[in-house]
């Protein structure tokens, strides 16, 4: 089930994986970008202003009454970095048309997503101000509701700290003042600088006519004399030379501890089985070690996991803990990345987290979006890999790989968010 | 055990069969060629079941609160000292588990090995062993849980609000319990609790994938014998529909108001399948009424009174009902203000002939993709159709049945003054 890749214009891709599996199709159409400081913001706006209305359907409630009309095949807007590429876009799940009494709902899809990019509604010349004023308002809340999630605020920040200086520390959404900024005149300019010079990936999975796709593709998407913008080459995250601490208190109960590493492994096909069996000994299969012995054994935390940034060399490990427990749990999470390092895994967590990576990799076929997504981190390999093939190169992998691919692992960052509501009277009781 | 059904749908072309085993476990097996497949067996135990007596105990007995949640925490160690999810590993399956207010539900998915992690998997959940370090151990984790959860805005907003419309029902409660009330937990409340709910009679196993019905009941022979029957009765409260507080209010760390307006239902039919009825009114009125396609929304967007997050929360269940809209907002009582004068002017007319038929196909879509996992498939299922007593394609007909003048009438019943409470969180 690999993809048919094909350029059908000047930096537009369709890649199409056929599939009969499901009762909807998947589509969704991306548009790649260097992440930069003075277009964050300009990209985080783009797709909620134009879902606010085009030419055709002036208004939201337009957009949306001929969505349910088309089965609701909802259209969600992502924004999202892959590297040092931001990438907003539209996606959508159009029933398959032998339920929908044979209306090709995929087609008419495809050409709202094609309409609202290419006939935006326009006042004076530029896109409407009301809708550009209120989604700058919306998207700056959001940027102040961040600090409602501590977990992910607390990810985020030390992510922020380990790339002072570096595409990575500008947020998907740029800051408030960027976004305050944004005037209609200024969107609607880069909406036509996207139009002309952005990547533009269309990715289709499920039963689909290929050559009247292909044709609809090029008719929606394909624009003469585009200059497509050249790839962002990834900058990957140096290591430190001494490890910066940064504490931050808020008036919460719980204490968010983020350890920021960085690591000198690549996103390659050679390297990426290695770096995923470890990543599962440490943190993602049922045996793995941050589980077992920090949550398990030790009882610190009802959570304790590593997110890996592949494309910028980074790995941070996350926990939730009682505020006290700040340098323990420190130690512990740092003790079970040492004991990797001096290949301190049983047979048992080894094979464990194989079987569960190769599973896991294996059920990626059953979800279209998790197909999609699945390849398009793969779009600057030399060609594909399928999960399966993939999977295949998991066989061999030993503990001393394993235990390579830890030791490229240097802390970088320590980012603790410190709960100052502590001493309340249940804690009594905890005691 | 009875001659096993064939349930199917021409549509969907989907089929699948319900037998009850010996054990008075009702079984469903689900076939569906997609590469992994999912077992999921569920109890009628969940955060409302905290007053219950089991056999032919004469008086009802209340447990601390939690204790569905800290059960489900606990059935995944054994006697043998091994983690169950060390032996998923070995088969190389997926497992987790959860706890709602009216059901908790132990999981699996695997792609090999479908039949070994079942087995796996009905072990652990009938075969509890509670001591008094385990236990201990446990309440760390878990008071990391609640702690977690009481930091979240968005949960405390929630919990108010149903704090705000009941008074008595234990739905008020959070599920996970408190810090001070799992302190209380012992292995003898959790065995009390087991063997009140754990009961095969009391539950429903589902297996979606490349399951034969065959192989799935030869595993149940084996892990399910000498299990007799034991009647469970959980005491419910019945309140009528007016609100408990009008205003809860709370503060946190958070950026601007949050809000959860409620809206408490007391009509709730003792036929299954009128409450499924029911809870599709529940979607129409939201996808209509509330939803991005309805002039309300627009014009609370459009006027900078709600953001994106604005959505709708609605339960339609045996032991409680309710309705509820979130948002953030600068101004809550101005929000309110238009809740209330919409709910009385403007909400019934907005259900139309046009507006019902175009939600009416979004949520028949939503249904329709459903059946492109397994995960869902068996959730849905088990969770929201066998343990309430109702029929999954069942809901097809009812969707197909239903009328504008039948959400109508629910609404116009449901939206009453004396229903709602506000739930805010403001910031510090």
């Amino acid at each position: 089930m690999l993809p048919i890749r094909k350029m059908i214009g000047d930096g537009v891709a369709l890649n199409i994986i056929p599939t009969d599996k499901f009762k909807t199709n998947c589509i969704t159409v991306r548009f790649l970008c260097p992440m930069a400081e003075e277009t964050a913001a300009l990209n985080a706006l783009l797709p909620s202003v134009l879902k606010r209305g085009c030419l055709r359907l002036p208004t939201m409630t337009d957009i949306v009454k001929e969505l349910q009309m088309l089965y609701r095949s909802e259209l969600q807007s992502t924004v999202g970095r892959f590297g040092d590429t931001q990438y907003f876009g539209f996606t959508s799940y159009p029933l398959r048309a032998s339920y929908t009494e044979g209306t090709n709902v995929t087609e008419q899809i495809l050409s709202l997503m094609s309409e609202l990019m290419n006939k935006p509604l326009l006042e004076n010349g530029v896109l409407k101000a009301e809708y550009v004023e209120g989604e700058k308002r919306t998207l700056a809340d959001r940027v102040r509701a961040a600090i409602n999630d501590k977990g992910s605020y607390a990810i985020r920040r030390c992510v922020e700290e380990m790339g002072k200086g570096d595409a990575s520390s500008i947020p998907d959404t740029g800051t408030i003042e960027q976004i305050e900024a944004v005037t209609p005149e200024a969107l609607t300019k880069h909406l036509s600088s996207v139009i002309n010079t952005a990547r533009i990936e269309i990715w289709c999975a499920g039963v689909f006519d290929q050559d009247a796709l292909e044709n609809d593709c090029r008719r929606l998407f394909v624009r003469e004399g585009r200059t497509p913008c050249a790839e962002a080459e990834v900058t990957p995250i140096a290591p430190a030379d001494t490890v910066n601490n940064v504490t931050e208190d808020q008036p919460v109960k719980q204490g968010k501890l983020s350890l920021g590493f960085t690591t000198s492994i690549r996103p390659t096909p050679e390297v990426s089985a290695s770096f995923n069996l470890f990543l599962g000994v440490l943190s993602s299969s049922p045996t793995a070690k941050l589980f077992m012995n920090v949550r398990e054994k030790l009882s610190l935390c009802y959570y304790c996991y590593a997110l890996p940034d592949r494309q910028k060399g980074t790995l941070v490990v996350s926990s939730g803990i009682e505020v006290k427990n700040k340098d323990v749990a420190e130690r512990a999470i740092i003790n079970e990345i040492e004991d990797i390092k001096r290949g301190k895994v049983t047979g048992e967590e080894l094979e464990s987290a194989r079987k569960a990576l190769i599973s896991g990799w294996r059920s990626v076929c059953d979800d279209e979006m998790a197909i999609i997504n699945w390849y398009f981190s793969q779009i600057r390999w030399n060609g594909f890999i399928s999960p399966e093939e993939l999977a295949e190169k998991c066989a061999d992998i030993t503990v001393s790989d394993i235990a390579s691919v830890a030791s490229t692992l240097k802390l970088h960052t320590v980012y603790f968010l410190n709960g100052t509501l502590i001493g309340e009277s249940e804690d009594e009781d905890y005691e | 055990m009875n001659k096993p059904i064939t349930v199917k749908n021409d549509l969907l072309g989907e089929q699948y069969s319900v037998v009850t085993h010996k054990s008075g476990l009702k079984i469903y097996v689900f076939p569906k060629d997609l590469t992994s497949s999912y077992c999921l067996i569920a109890t009628r135990f969940g955060s409302v079941d905290n007053t219950f007596k089991v056999g032919d105990e004469n008086e009802y007995v209340t447990v601390p609160d939690g204790v569905a949640h800290f059960l489900e925490h606990k059935l995944f160690e054994n006697e043998d000292g091994e983690d169950t999810f060390v032996k998923f590993a070995r088969t190389g399956a997926d497992a987790n588990a959860y706890t709602s207010f009216r059901v908790t539900a132990y999981l699996c998915s695997c792609t090999d090995e479908l039949y070994p992690s079942l087995e796996i998997l009905l072990r652990s959940v009938f075969s509890p062993y509670f001591t008094e370090e385990n236990v201990k151990k446990e309440q760390g984790i878990i008071a990391q849980e609640i702690r977690m959860g009481e930091d979240n805005p968005s949960n405390a907003v929630q919990y108010g609000m149903l704090e705000g419309l009941y008074e008595r029902n234990s739905v008020r409660i959070n599920i996970a319990g408190t810090v001070p009330s799992i302190m209380k937990i012992t292995p003898e409340t959790l065995y009390r609790c087991h063997k009140a709910f754990y009961n095969p009679s009391n539950m429903a196993l589902c297996v979606c994938g490349r399951a034969e019905l065959d192989e799935v009941l030869a595993v149940a022979d084996r892990c399910l014998s000498g299990i007799e029957p034991i009647p469970v009765a959980s005491q419910t409260v019945t309140e009528g529909n007016t609100a408990f507080k009008k205003r809860v209010v709370q503060r946190m760390q958070v950026s601007k108001p949050i809000v959860c307006i409620g809206v408490k239902d007391a009509d709730i039919s003792p036929d299954p399948e009128e409450r499924v009825k029911k809870s599709i009114a529940f979607d129409l009125i939201s996808a209509i009424c509330f939803e991005k396609s309805s002039d309300f929304y627009a014009s609370l967007y459009e006027g900078g009174l709600i953001s994106p997050s604005f959505s709708t929360w609605y339960e339609h269940t045996e032991s409680f009902s309710f309705f509820s809209v979130f948002t953030d907002t600068d101004e809550p009582e101005k929000l309110f203000e238009k809740f209330e004068e919409y709910s009385q002017n403007g909400l019934t007319d907005a259900i139309t002939d046009e507006s019902f038929e175009r939600c009416r196909r979004a949520l028949y879509s939503s249904f329709i993709k459903s059946f492109d996992s397994v995960d869902e498939i068996a959730n849905n299922l088990i969770v929201d159709f066998a343990l309430e007593g109702a029929e999954l394609f069942g809901y097809l007909d009812h969707v197909k049945n239903i009328t504008a003048d039948y959400v109508k009438d629910v609404a116009k019943k449901l939206f009453v003054p004396e229903a709602y409470t506000m739930s805010v969180v403001e910031p510090l």
